[in-house]
């Protein structure tokens, strides 16, 4: 099976950027583009190993997101990446209170990207 | 990925090995070669079988451990000797033990008689069934588990490289206490601590101390600590950094040491294979557990630990060996089997230009294929593994068949440490059990007879492995009564295998023992029985690529030969084609190739073609018509006739246009993305990329087919070129 | 059953647009995995009309779908210009031999029709819907009825 990583941000942008980043790389993205989607995307596929995904998003944001990803017992030990723009301690404190594995500050760096994701899910 | 269920994986896989150190240390007792040492190794397998079990709770195993484990002790202190009688009762114990084991494994129930059984063995070889010793250490049975000293952790199983210590480099003493909502948040201490290790030369101890006992372990908390000793070059911001993400979820302290307690250790900061390589079906379910696993396995006392423990390693059962998921071994070999491929079509590629510096090219790329095959070769062997394993499994098969027949048996074993293929090995259990059955059912003769006839009381089966020209050949021989020819005619006769005029050589009649329907209820015995003959031995023989034959001397015993392949993922491959498409033809199963005269073919009445060789008529089949690549078969007079023999011992002749070369290929399955194919086993790639498929030799021994090969002259033939298999 | 077939919903999708035939269809674009142009395949014994053969796709052996033949019943004769849309379903892979690849739209839920009421001809199986696109109709395929090797082409 090859290593699943849900991408969750509504800007096209930043989607096609992480499929581009980690597809080269032998991971499948699997893309939604919001909280919803990625809840709804979680439950049509199989659960992914790794999820990233923005804060400030319509419907459902990043906090909100994060909070119901944790309660599904399917995913609640998953890693998850939160990428933001915050670089105050405060609003990193408040998302990983929520149960966040880490985040990444946008814009990001491609090579440490996938240097992260790759710590959190090796391939093969 | 249930990381319980990977930690019992390789608590029965320790177990195993366990058992193999208890059988290897009761047999060198028995020859009485044994000193405190083995009893103190033999103790030590029976009480990490014990610590283990503890900690799945798995109670019956936990039980009669402990008082095998208790017996061993009183041996461990003398008060009991090692006389036969004692080992005898010991060698049932490690029977039962071991079926309890897989009982526990399969999850079933155990056989409680046997248990009983050998429980009071044990008791009635005991002077002294140590009561007390029963009682003060059942309780610490579940905690012993965790009692073992921290062992360091490498990431690197090789030898690292000379650093060339940069003087800029700073020793830091790092200790990491994660708690629980590390884990809640997704987060695993092993990404800390594989990102520590890319900062410079790592040593990681882990610290379970903390653990508690099992009834009040909580498997979702926080137990483990590690202290990690770091040589780098780094500031002390950079290793903060690595923690970055779970500072508010551990405890963790970071202290420079002076330059002067730098442990002499060595480790090389690469410590994963690389990863994204470019294969479609990576196994990759297993991400961050095979980390994990990787871990805990080297957290088992396997490995002498490192410089500093040299004193405690020394009662460590020193072993190279390192465990390893077999699907990564099999992501190599398939990568490796790409590589070969890729050098070939290079190869044919540079062929095809015309040039004059193209020679050099050639020259360097044959070195580079040169290269590539070793590297296969060595890649191959990670598979292999000693015979060893199974073996051993026979000197106790040998025993209990002994003594179920009243036999005196004795078994000699060479070359156990032959190495072959994983899967071989494992399949190859079950038809060596049936021959060694049958060797000291058939084979072998009573004592009162034996000594009748000048031989000693006992029988001797001499079990032997070795390499011979890239394929492991193993060898049973026993020093019995051989096989009874007269017998074997007569049966053969009333199972309707020939007639009862048939005049056959020596080797011939030994020959019908394989054949399908020899073995029924008259030569079953309550031994070898179980309605299976030797025809099964050969089936399965053959289903691993190999070969068995026998020789037998009246009175003077019988040997049984089994050729087999080293391995399972590569086959020798003859090429041919066959209507204009390459096909290979597993050269194992090739008896000869011939172009055959006209004085040779015949024909039935359904204009089934029959060509007729040494006394044989053999059906012939045309292998384009048979697979649909042409609709009228040609002349076996215009063709080349390859004689192939099935898993069943039956002859086909198959006729294909022509013989290209024979090659070793890459077996590669063509169910993985599609489904199965009549007719075709598997596929390989050529040199060129493009896919040969390998023909299923078995599915060609059926009732003849409609598409009989013609046999009135050659008009008939098509032109051997591309007509489609469908139109 | 790992991959569903998001065609099989009426959910907004990515598509991926290739004519069969000169008759345009779509897949979700999430099932894509590569287009490689056509080479020489190796054909398969028994295997239905439609499955031409194999080929090595790094290392694998995959199998190739003949479109044109799976949903019209012949070859297309243009055979050297076409090409190969390899795609995963259920974790395997294969390769659709399709004319050209045209275009990547968006599809709303709302613009996805169901099929007609078309009776007869058991290929329209592999047809989930219909959809357009600069007014052109859309066949949305279909994945796991199209890779259904026991259909009956005949019928």
């Amino acid at each position: 099976m090859p290593v699943r990583i849900l991408t969750v941000d509504d800007s096209p942008v930043i989607r096609q950027m992480l499929r581009a980043t980690l597809e080269p790389a032998g991971y499948i993205t699997i893309p939604a583009t919001d909280g919803v989607d990625g809840l709804s995307r979680l439950d049509q596929e199989e659960a992914p190993d790794v999820i990233i995904t923005d804060l400030n998003m319509p419907n459902l944001d990043g906090y909100g997101f994060v909070e119901a990803v944790r309660r599904r017992s399917d995913v609640t030990r998953k890693p998850i990446l939160v990428l933001t723009t915050e670089h105050s301690a405060q609003k990193r404190n408040a998302i990983m209170a929520l149960g966040a594995t880490g985040w990444i500050t946008k814009p990001f760096v491609a090579s440490n990207l996938l240097k992260t994701v790759q710590r959190l899910a090796p391939l093969g | 990925m249930d990381e319980n269920d990977s930690i019992r994986t390789i608590f029965f896989a320790e177990c195993a090995e366990q058992i193999e150190a208890l059988e290897h240390g009761l047999q060198t007792l028995a020859r009485g070669d044994g000193d405190a040492e083995t009893v103190n190794t033999v103790f030590r397998s029976v009480h990490s079988i014990k610590g283990g079990a503890g900690i799945f709770g798995l109670t019956a195993l936990v039980d009669f451990s402990h008082t095998f484990e208790s017996t061993l002790d009183l041996l461990r202190e003398q008060r009991l000797t090692a006389t036969p009688a004692t080992i005898a009762a010991l060698f049932c114990a490690m029977d039962a033990l071991s079926d309890l084991i897989h009982a526990c494994e399969a999850g079933q129930t155990a056989d409680s008689d046997a248990i009983q059984s050998a429980t009071r063995k044990l008791r009635e070889i005991a002077p002294d069934p140590a009561g007390d010793v029963l009682a003060e250490s059942s309780e610490d049975a579940l905690v012993l588990p965790f009692d073992f000293q921290p062992v360091p952790l490498d990431f690197d199983a090789f030898s690292p490289p000379d650093g060339g210590t940069a003087s800029p480099q700073k020793t830091w003493t790092i200790r990491f206490a994660p708690r629980r909502g590390l884990y809640d948040r997704g987060n695993d201490p092993i990404y800390s601590l594989a990102a520590l290790n890319e900062l410079g030369d790592c040593t990681i101890i882990l610290d379970q101390h903390e653990l508690p006992p099992l009834e009040m372990l909580d498997v979702q908390d926080s137990y483990l600590t590690w202290t990690i000793t770091l040589n780098t070059d780094a500031e002390e911001a950079s290793i903060r950094d690595v923690f970055d993400w779970v500072f508010q979820d551990a405890t963790i302290e970071i202290t420079s040491l002076p330059l002067s307690d730098v442990p002499a250790v060595s480790i090389p900061s690469e410590n994963r294979a690389s990863p994204a390589t470019q294969s479609d079906d990576q196994k990759n379910d297993k991400t961050n557990g095979a980390l994990t696993e990787s871990v805990q396995a080297r957290t088992l006392p396997t490995e002498p630990a490192s410089t500093e423990s040299e004193p405690k390693a020394a009662t460590l059962r020193p072993s190279s060996t390192i465990r390893v998921d077999l699907t990564r071994v099999d992501d190599l070999i398939n990568l490796v089997g790409e590589l070969v491929i890729g050098q070939a079509s290079l190869r044919d590629k540079l062929q095809k230009i015309d040039n004059t510096g193209v020679s050099a090219l050639m020259e360097a790329t044959d070195t580079l294929g040169r290269l590539i095959r070793d590297l296969q070769d060595a890649v191959m062997l990670v598979r292999a593994q000693p015979i060893q394993s199974v073996f051993q499994r026979m000197e106790r098969l040998l025993r209990e068949a002994a003594a179920a027949t009243g036999k005196e048996v004795r078994l000699i074993v060479r070359g156990a440490d032959t190495e072959v293929d994983r899967t071989i090995v494992e399949q190859l259990a079950e038809p060596l059990t049936h021959m060694l059955r049958n060797s000291v059912d058939h084979g072998i003769e009573p004592p009162e007879q034996r000594v009748a006839n000048g031989k000693t009381s006992y029988g001797t089966i001499e079990l032997t492995a070795r390499h011979r020209s890239g394929r492991v050949v193993i060898e049973v021989a026993d020093d019995g009564a051989g096989i009874n020819r007269s017998k074997v005619h007569r049966i053969a006769v009333n199972r309707g295998l020939i007639d009862a005029g048939t005049q056959l050589s020596d080797q011939d009649l030994d020959g019908l023992i394989f054949r399908p329907g020899f073995s029924t209820a008259e030569t079953v015995s309550s031994l070898s029985g179980r309605g299976v003959g030797m025809d099964v031995v050969k089936k399965a023989i053959t289903a691993l690529g190999g070969r068995i034959s026998v020789n037998s001397e009246p009175g003077q015993g019988s040997t049984f030969l089994l050729s087999l392949p080293l391995t399972l993922a590569v086959l020798e491959g003859m090429a041919v084609t066959v209507a204009g498409h390459v096909l290979i033809v597993p050269v194992t199963s090739i008896v000869e190739t011939l172009r055959p005269h006209a004085t040779q073919i015949s024909c039935l009445m359904n204009q089934q073609a029959l060509i007729f060789l040494r006394g044989v008529y053999i059906p012939i089949i045309d292998v384009a018509c048979d697979l649909g690549f042409r609709s009228a078969p040609v002349s076996p007079l215009q063709a080349v006739v390859l004689i192939v023999e099935s898993e069943t011992g039956a002859l086909v002749a198959l006729v294909v246009d022509a013989i290209v070369n024979n090659m070793q290929v890459v077996i590669k399955s063509i169910e993985r993305h599609y489904r199965k194919v009549p007719g075709i086993s598997a596929a390989t790639i050529l040199g060129d990329g493009q896919v040969a498929l390998i023909l299923d030799i078995d599915s060609f021994h059926r009732s003849p087919s409609p598409e009989a090969v013609q046999c009135d002259g050659p008009a008939k033939a098509s032109p051997p070129s591309g007509e489609r298999p469908f139109s | 059953m790992t991959t569903p077939n998001p065609s099989h919903r009426k959910a907004p999708l990515k598509a991926l647009v290739f004519s069969i035939n000169g008759q345009a269809y779509c897949l979700d674009i999430m099932l894509m995995r590569e287009i490689r142009s056509w080479a020489p395949v190796t054909p398969l014994p028994n295997a239905p009309c439609f499955v031409r053969g194999v080929i090595n796709l790094r290392g694998n052996v995959i199998p190739i779908v003949d479109m044109s033949m799976r949903l019209y019943g012949h070859h297309y004769s243009d055979e050297a210009s076409r090409v190969v849309a390899i795609v995963e379903c259920d974790g395997k892979y294969s390769g659709l031999l399709v004319d050209e690849v045209t275009d990547i739209f968006d599809i709303a839920a709302e613009n996805i029709q169901d099929l007609p009421d078309i009776t007869g001809a058991q290929t329209f199986k592999a047809i989930s819907g219909l959809t357009t696109h600069d007014d052109k109709m859309i066949g949305i395929l279909r994945l796991d009825e199209v890779f259904n090797l026991d259909v009956d082409l005949a019928q």
